[in-house]
């Protein structure tokens, strides 16, 4: 029986055959950068840089020695009153411990 | 469904319930000389013989010309597989199974977008709700549902919505194509994505991928959805590796006054391979050379058009410029592709994002297009204050919480 004229064959079978593989290959290495393997190219920009990761970590280092110092020399000037504002609270005396000497009874006044 | 090798669509009348803003072929009327009856029987005994193995039938709608299902039954008489594509707008419970009577074995109903998304785009409100009410009907009546969406600046970011949709309707393939600048598309080039748009769209489409394997979902990325990138092997894993345009070597478009082309999305003035009424399909097949653009596999005919970025790809000799026709409809000739994941990676690494200008504007008839110019610009420069409707990862609406704030400025 005759040969329906489609599909049409290709015109160089072989030559096809060699191309597919070369492109699966090439896909292979590219779908590696995305489901794990070597440091993926995030749509297509460069990775991270070494200066970049250095300029990081500098960073950081002079964050922590920001918060040291607000840490020791910042305590004072939560204590420092408000100008114009109402003076800072009394603090509260300490509780009496149990066993310690009777609290001292003030009369009232108008009284001997 | 047997497996088939060739494949025709074959769009029965350009009659259309719908008013498509995407739509390629402009359908609204009917051609002004459809094939009779009796010719388009003859055609089925035809494509038959050319070694067809499954018929899909397109429109404009195809059920709105009254001697369809007498089409179906001879094609499914003549041992090929025959399929509809449809908005979906009307299929009664009645008129599914009918159609399952007369042989139909699929149906892909075209959902564009959440019901907002979607009516602005199928030109019609309640276009939306009819599909979905098609899809049950269909359901109902025993025929397997699939589903096809456009993809463009509209759809976007609502593709994991869409996804929801059609799994919850028992979809069971959701076929997915570029809208690109052919018809009424070209129109509107404003909804169009921009190849440098690509960088986002396709790691969603590897999601998507990933959501559809494990939901048993075949996802099938149509033929200008490419090329080798990175996802390449996940998105294509239904079809293996993209060998080319198959216009012409196991692909035929059939207008519905007898054209044939080597694709039924191909522009009619370039790629018509002849007409049925003038001559037989095995003369058209032997003879056109419209009909034999890709012929020549593996030698250095089928890669000799090549130009601009494809020219130099390292895949262009296997890709041969991927879709014909998306890149013809941009540029008037094919050959260069812009809607290229890979090749929008590779500018990127240069630094360069490519955009699409439109120069000039299309004539207004069915299958036409526009002329576009690619503009190379760096990657870091800011947008045209115009061009309001751009994608990127961050627009996409993974939940309906997100659809429901997400303000669409052309839609409003």
């Amino acid at each position: 029986m005759e040969q329906p004229p489609l599909p049409r064959p290709p015109g160089d079978e072989e030559n096809l055959r060699r191309l597919r593989e070369q492109a699966a290959e090439r896909m292979r290495r590219e779908s590696s950068t995305v489901y794990g393997g070597p440091p993926a190219p995030v749509y297509g920009g460069p990775p991270p840089t070494r200066r970049w990761t250095l300029q990081g970590i500098l960073l950081m280092i002079a964050g922590a020695l920001a918060a040291l110092a607000a840490a020791i020399f910042g305590y004072e000037k939560m204590t420092t009153p408000v100008y114009g504002g109402p003076p800072p609270p009394t603090p509260t005396p300490p509780a009496a411990v149990y066993g310690g000497p009777p609290p001292e009874v003030t009369p009232p006044p108008g009284k001997k | 469904m047997a497996a088939r090798y060739t494949y025709a669509v074959w769009e029965l009348t350009l009659q259309c319930n719908l008013g498509c803003v995407h739509c390629g072929s402009r359908a609204a009327s009917a051609r002004a000389s459809e094939l009779s009856t009796a010719e388009a029987l003859d055609l089925v005994r035809q494509l038959r013989d050319a070694g067809i193995g499954e018929v899909t039938l397109i429109g404009g709608e195809a059920y709105l010309r009254a001697d369809w299902l007498t089409i179906v039954e001879a094609i499914r008489r003549a041992g090929m597989n025959c399929t509809l594509t449809t908005g979906g707008y009307g299929i009664s419970a009645d008129a599914a199974c009918n159609m399952r009577q007369a042989g139909l074995q699929q149906v892909s109903v075209s959902i564009d977008g959440c019901r907002e998304t979607h009516d602005f785009q199928r030109g019609k409100p309640g276009s939306w709700n009819a599909a979905f009410a098609s899809l049950r009907h269909l359901r109902a009546a025993g025929l397997p549902v699939t589903c096809n969406s456009q993809i463009n600046r509209l759809s976007a970011p609502e593709l994991p919505l869409i996804y929801a949709d059609i799994v919850e309707a028992g979809c069971r393939a959701w076929q997915l194509a570029m809208t690109v600048p052919m018809g009424r598309a070209a129109d509107r080039p404003e909804i169009l994505l921009q190849p440098s748009e690509l960088l986002d769209l396709f790691p969603l489409l590897n999601e998507l991928a990933g959501w559809a394997q494990r939901d048993s979902l075949l996802l099938f990325p149509g033929n200008n959805i490419g090329y080798y990138g990175p996802y390449e092997r996940r998105l294509r894993r239904s079809q293996g590796i993209w060998d080319g345009c198959q216009a012409g070597i196991n692909t035929l478009g059939i207008e519905a006054d007898g054209v044939i082309k080597g694709c039924p999305s191909l522009p009619t003035a370039a790629y018509s391979g002849g007409n049925i009424r003038e001559h037989s399909l095995a003369e058209i097949l032997d003879r056109a050379p419209e009909l034999s653009i890709n012929a020549g596999q593996g030698t250095e005919t089928a890669w000799q058009h090549l130009w601009g970025f494809c020219r130099e790809c390292e895949y262009g000799q296997l890709c041969r410029g991927g879709c014909s026709w998306t890149a013809h409809v941009f540029f008037g000739r094919r050959g260069n592709n812009p809607y290229c994941h890979h090749r929008a990676l590779a500018q990127a690494r240069r630094g360069i994002r490519e955009r699409l200008v439109l120069r000039e504007r299309a004539p207004g008839e069915p299958f036409d297009h526009g002329i576009f110019e690619t503009i190379e610009e760096a990657a870091d420069s800011g947008w045209p204050a115009d061009d309001r409707q751009r994608f990127s990862w961050s627009q996409i609406q993974w939940t309906r919480k997100a659809a429901d704030a997400a303000a669409f400025p052309i839609l409003g």
